[in-house]
């Protein structure tokens, strides 16, 4: 066989036909990253669209549903348009000394800037929808801001041509569009007034404390006694059903310094991430303050805690991130009755009878009231 | 139908149309080349053929894939959450679709339980996900 082909290939018209192939695929070579950057910038300029898409749909859901509450739609719509590109520039830690205190303030003024702009913009609103409407807002911006990076890349790629800006874009398109997706459906959670993947903290809180009275115990922030194999347990959770995360921390550190530092123990219960592959919804325990704040709130438990030596457990309910910020999944919100078992245990097990503890469900409380309601 | 799905429709048809051509180009390819092979007994040109018959069948392949991804990201509707009820007497439980002004804990005003009657309570809220990833 290999005689055949060497006597065929002494056939001259072979040998040139050979040549141009040769060439051909050579000059395919040198135009491989131009047709490639053009595919690829076709790919994100198509994810582009889909992005304005989400935005402009998510800005005319709000404000759709803002102008219920007072105001005409051309009013909303320049008012969204005014917030948009709204921004925190965080403390500076290259003194680190104090930067906590900043940050909360930061943090606070923040908060109050929304709220006030939320009275001006939905002046008839109740206060719990004034909360929901502010965090679908919340929910607008971010897509608004996604849209903008991704066009800067965009238009960056194509002025430059250069293939690694583009190539860095194309490839992170899948998870921006997963996460784009995601805050389209929490603006729309929000909007209705569903509880979150978050809200599994205030869910478990709530179910903890039934039916018993509850007391404002802090800005956002309502406990109540109850009574749990025998101690005497404090529940916390922000005050719902609105969209409220309040200040947990705060609630807790003047707790415990009302009763001079009279706890057995600290249990927070909070969401957090879950690893590909671990189940959504599986539960997990362990030591320290179960919070996923910026740091101010997450700092005062650890140093009131501290400062009386109270042991702190942590009790997580694992999920996706963005299924944190997207309506509750039944998975999550059966879970919450395996955690109430788990905290009954701990309770049992780490502290004596008569004993103070306090159990904190930390977490988003939208779509979660504040105790089970008596039929009046 | 929408503007884009007319566009959308239009891709979709001229895909279609490609596929279609590059498939029986392919194929025309392979037949060449195994005849060339087989009864002309031409070892150069035989190969060649055979080998871009097969390319274009993978091309081929690829668009279909493409093209059954394209469907399967159309569809994304709104989810639908639903809303968990106990009845505050007799603990029967009801699962109905999530109404503006659920909310866990509340003593709903316009559910009564089935069996006895009584009010009835909001004890969940949740939507399901059919799970995509492993
Ligand atoms: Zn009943």
């Amino acid at each position: 066989m290999i005689q055949m082909i060497l006597m065929q290939a002494n056939n001259q018209s072979d040998w040139l036909s050979w040549i141009y192939f040769i060439i051909f695929i050579m000059i395919m070579q040198f135009y491989a990253n131009k047709i490639q950057v053009q595919i690829w910038m076709g790919e994100i300029s198509k994810a582009l669209n889909k992005l304005e898409r989400y935005a402009n749909d998510a800005t005319n859901k709000f404000v759709e549903e803002a102008s219920k509450y007072g105001r005409s739609k051309e009013d909303v719509k320049k008012m969204v348009e005014r917030i948009k590109g709204f921004f925190l520039i965080g403390p500076v830690t290259l003194d680190p000394a104090g930067a906590i205190k900043r940050l909360e303030h930061l943090l606070d003024e923040y908060r109050d800037y929304m709220n006030k702009y939320m009275d001006e913009l939905s002046p008839k609103a109740s206060g719990w929808k004034k909360s929901n409407l502010r965090d679908q807002l919340a929910g607008v911006l971010a897509l608004d801001t996604i849209f903008r990076i991704v066009r800067h890349y965009f238009i960056l790629g194509k002025r430059t041509q250069n293939l690694i800006y583009i190539a860095q874009i194309q490839m992170l398109l899948p998870e921006i569009l997963r996460i784009a997706r995601a805050y389209w459906r929490a603006s729309e959670a929000f909007r209705r007034g569903v509880p979150i993947g978050d809200s599994i903290g205030p869910l478990v809180a709530l179910k903890l404390i039934g039916d018993k009275e509850t007391f404002e115990l802090a800005e956002n922030i309502i406990g109540a006694w109850t009574d749990v194999e025998g101690r005497k347990v404090l529940v916390i959770k922000a005050k719902g059903p609105g969209s409220e995360v309040g200040k947990p921390g705060l609630a807790i550190e003047k707790a415990i310094e009302d009763r001079n530092g009279d706890f057995a123990r600290v249990i927070m219960i909070d969401a957090a991430s879950k690893l590909e592959g671990e189940k959504t919804a599986e539960i997990a325990e362990g030591v320290g303050a179960a919070i996923g704040d910026p740091g101010p709130e997450k700092y005062r438990i650890e140093e009131v805690t501290t400062k009386y030596g109270i042991p702190l457990d942590a009790i997580v309910i694992k999920e996706d991130p963005l299924d944190a910020i997207t309506a509750m999944r039944e998975e999550i919100a059966k879970a919450a009755d395996e955690v109430i078992e788990r905290v009954r245990l701990l309770i049992r097990t780490r502290t004596d009878p008569g004993d103070y503890v306090i159990v904190a469900g930390i977490g988003n409380t939208i779509g979660v009231g504040n105790r089970l309601e008596v039929v009046s | 139908m929408s503007v884009e799905e007319k566009q959308l429709l239009g891709a979709y048809l001229l895909w279609a149309l490609i596929l279609v051509v590059i498939s029986l180009i392919s194929l025309a390819f392979i037949y060449l080349g195994w005849d060339s092979m087989l009864n002309q007994e031409d070892y150069v040109n035989g190969p060649f053929y055979l080998l871009m018959g097969i390319a274009g069948l993978g091309i081929a392949g690829k668009i279909a894939y493409d093209m059954s991804k394209m469907r399967a990201q159309k569809e994304e509707r709104e989810q639908k959450i639903f809303t968990h009820l106990e009845c505050v007497n007799c603990g029967w439980k009801l699962e109905r679709e999530f109404r503006e002004g659920d909310y866990v804990g509340r003593v709903s005003p316009n559910d009564k339980c089935p069996k006895c009657g009584s009010s009835m309570r909001v004890m969940a809220i949740y939507t399901r996900v059919k799970e995509k990833r492993a």
